[in-house]
């Protein structure tokens, strides 16, 4: 028997915490250009482990192929949505939430948005369902009379291939295949570029193949894609 | 979802993007986790959830500073909720505004007697011991005393070198040893692997 949190409380701090992240998060515009969204939002925070990933339009990034059109639809309370049929080669389906009227309202997965009185018509979440081909739609799950507007466009996600250098060594973004040798980050010059990967992970300053441990601050330089050049400093801690 | 630290990884990413619902599913994997370890601080109360919930808010409102430990944000996390335990006021002040929109309907948590005795609890003898050490030294101590963390995940959940983490365990250990009766001493005693 093992003690978990209760469910009622879970549930309620569960929702709060997402609509906390909602709401004090990145706001992202472009849902189908996430490397870039992500790069804009590491580059205001400077440093830190986060802004190894995703951090330009590197290698190894989430192409993201619009299928289809944008499709508008609005409605009331708990609804399907209608998006059309999915056509051959849909991975997932972009979708942006605005509420209408003050409520909490609910996509497929579980994500959700609750709007006050001051966010009717203006706050707007965005994010990626999975889908596949033959899909007709997605739901959104809200109170009687609350209102909302949904976007939906259909997509295809592939991820691009690493990049490899004269050296043998692979560079771009940790995705799911793993993390190359060379990770893409943002230096704090704002610098476009890549540190060595087994670098940013080892606890141990005698383990470093570059950079130095100066207090509790890991510092590492930043290189081109040939791992020699560098370009500016990434900090870790501190 | 499952405990794969890759997929951990890949949420975490997505997390430090902004994601919300990617947010949702992180404290999915990890809030049990972390409610235990709030009740070996102050018992299956309303107040362990409390510390869950600033935990959380604390996870996402420094998420572009966390450091994965295989790939996994739950040592950072655990370390915090140490941190949150011992400044309980004060981060609760931050976020009032959330904790008091959440359920207190409840008197008490309802957890049964099995399920709590599953938990080692820090006594308060050790819990006055512990508030005399940096908040770095208590986490550590706790970290590898009770949640049996490695050193090397400590040190990397901290930031710092696994010689500085044995270094700083002994010295932990000698300042709250005098403080300590038999069995609590017997809790921040142990093997550091």
């Amino acid at each position: 028997m093992t003690l978990t949190l209760d469910d009622a409380y879970s549930r309620a701090l569960r929702r709060a915490l997402v609509d906390h992240a909602a709401a004090h998060g990145v706001r992202r515009r472009a849902r189908w250009r996430p490397a870039l969204a992500v790069g804009a939002a590491t580059l205001t925070a400077g440093t830190g482990l986060a802004a190894a990933v995703g951090a330009f339009d590197a290698p190894g990034s989430p192409l993201v192929q619009p299928l289809a059109g944008t499709v508008t639809v609005e409605g009331v309370g708990t609804q399907i949505v209608d998006l059309g049929v999915a056509p051959p080669g849909t991975t997932a389906i972009e979708v942006g939430l605005t509420c209408l009227t003050p409520g909490t309202f609910t996509g497929a997965d579980g994500a959700s948005l609750s709007c006050g009185p001051s966010d009717a018509g203006r706050a707007t979440a965005t994010w990626r369902l999975p889908a596949s081909p033959g899909t007709t739609g997605t739901t959104i799950d809200a109170g009687p009379g609350e209102r909302w507007r949904v976007t939906g466009a259909y997509s295809a996600v592939t991820t691009t291939e690493w990049g490899v250098n004269a050296d043998g060594l692979t560079y771009g973004v940790a995705n799911g295949r793993g993390t190359p040798d060379l990770l893409a980050v943002i230096a704090t010059n704002g610098a476009d570029g890549y540190v060595y990967s087994r670098d940013l992970t080892t606890p141990d300053p005698a383990g470093l193949q570059t950079g130095t441990f100066e207090r509790r601050r890991l510092v590492l330089p930043v290189f081109e894609p040939d791992g020699k050049t560098q370009v500016g400093e990434f900090n870790v801690g501190g | 979802m499952t405990g794969d630290p890759q997929d951990e990884a890949a949420l975490w990413r997505a997390v430090v993007g902004g994601d919300p619902a990617a947010f949702g599913l992180i404290f999915d994997l990890h809030k049990d986790r972390v409610f235990r370890h709030a009740v070996r601080w102050h018992g299956a109360g309303p107040e362990s959830e409390d510390t869950v919930a600033v935990a959380f808010l604390e996870l996402w409102r420094r998420r572009t500073d966390v450091r994965l430990v295989g790939g996994s944000v739950l040592p950072w996390l655990l370390v915090t909720t140490t941190n949150v335990v011992r400044n309980q006021a004060r981060a609760e002040r931050r976020h009032r505004r959330l904790l008091s929109a959440l359920p207190r309907e409840r008197a008490e948590v309802g957890a049964d007697d099995a399920a709590l005795s599953s938990v080692r609890l820090i006594d308060p003898t050790l819990r006055n011991a512990l508030a005399r050490l940096s908040p770095e030294d208590a986490a550590l101590l706790v970290m590898l005393s009770f949640e049996d963390m490695s050193v090397a995940d400590v040190a990397a959940a901290l930031g710092i070198t696994t010689q500085a983490v044995k270094t700083r365990l002994h010295r932990a250990r000698a300042r709250v040893r005098p403080l300590l009766d038999t069995t609590s001493a017997h809790d921040v005693e142990g093997v550091t692997r």
